[in-house]
């Protein structure tokens, strides 16, 4: 089994969870240990977490228990992989019961953060974020 | 560009390949941020910190530089 951190739209009610969490084991809220940046930036509104330790802010998020299968399906819709896309390893702390453990969290390169659409966020709640099953679609809107 | 910074301002410097370098500094209410690459010195103005910080993060991978 692998430990997730989720901070965006793989969260619970936003648009990539059911897809990319389906069958993972939630184990509860959680918060990283040290400052992250994330951000909400490039076309489709998507949050975005930097591999620049100490900076930004701590960030909260959700924790989750998955298996091989499941996780090379979250590599696969994070397109970990692929150049800018990564998975690292990070400390998060749970609040109940409270312990510190480590997790992995999809982060990107901050060449892709084009435009920038936020400050740094400690928690995501945007709703702005265009599911790539609705891109084509946007697209076509913003061409009309 | 969507990025809130403003015109860019280049200037030559006495610097090599070797000299590349990100800086990030704090003037009154902008964050400036100054790149050297071939000896050449470009000035990027940013209003929200995280822009600057991410901005500068990515010009020192695309320069290979260490992140600070």
């Amino acid at each position: 089994m692998h430990l997730v951190f989720v901070f965006g739209t793989l969260k619970r009610g936003f648009p990539l969870h059911n897809l990319g969490l389906e069958g993972a084991k939630y184990l509860g809220v959680c918060r990283t240990v040290e400052a992250y940046p994330v951000v909400i930036a490039g076309p489709w509104f998507a949050p975005m977490m930097f591999d620049l330790r100490r900076s930004g802010v701590r960030v909260e998020g959700e924790l989750y228990a998955v298996d091989d299968q499941q996780l090379a399906r979250l590599d696969d819709l994070e397109s970990v992989g692929t150049p800018g896309n990564f998975r690292r390893q990070l400390e998060v702390e749970m609040s109940s019961p409270r312990r510190v453990t480590h997790a992995f969290a999809f982060m990107k390169d901050p060449r892709l953060a084009v435009p920038i659409h936020s400050d740094f966020l400690s928690a995501y709640h945007d709703r702005r974020f265009i599911p790539p099953w609705k891109r084509s679609e946007s697209v076509s809107t913003a061409r009309r | 560009m969507p990025l809130d910074y403003s015109t860019t301002h280049q200037q030559h410097a006495p610097t090599s390949a070797a000299m590349n370098s990100v800086q990030i500094t704090k003037a009154d209410d902008e964050w400036n941020v100054t790149v050297v690459e071939d000896g050449k010195v470009s000035k990027f103005e940013f209003l929200v910190e995280a822009h600057a910080l991410i901005f500068a993060a990515g010009q020192r991978a695309r320069l290979d530089l260490p992140n600070q």
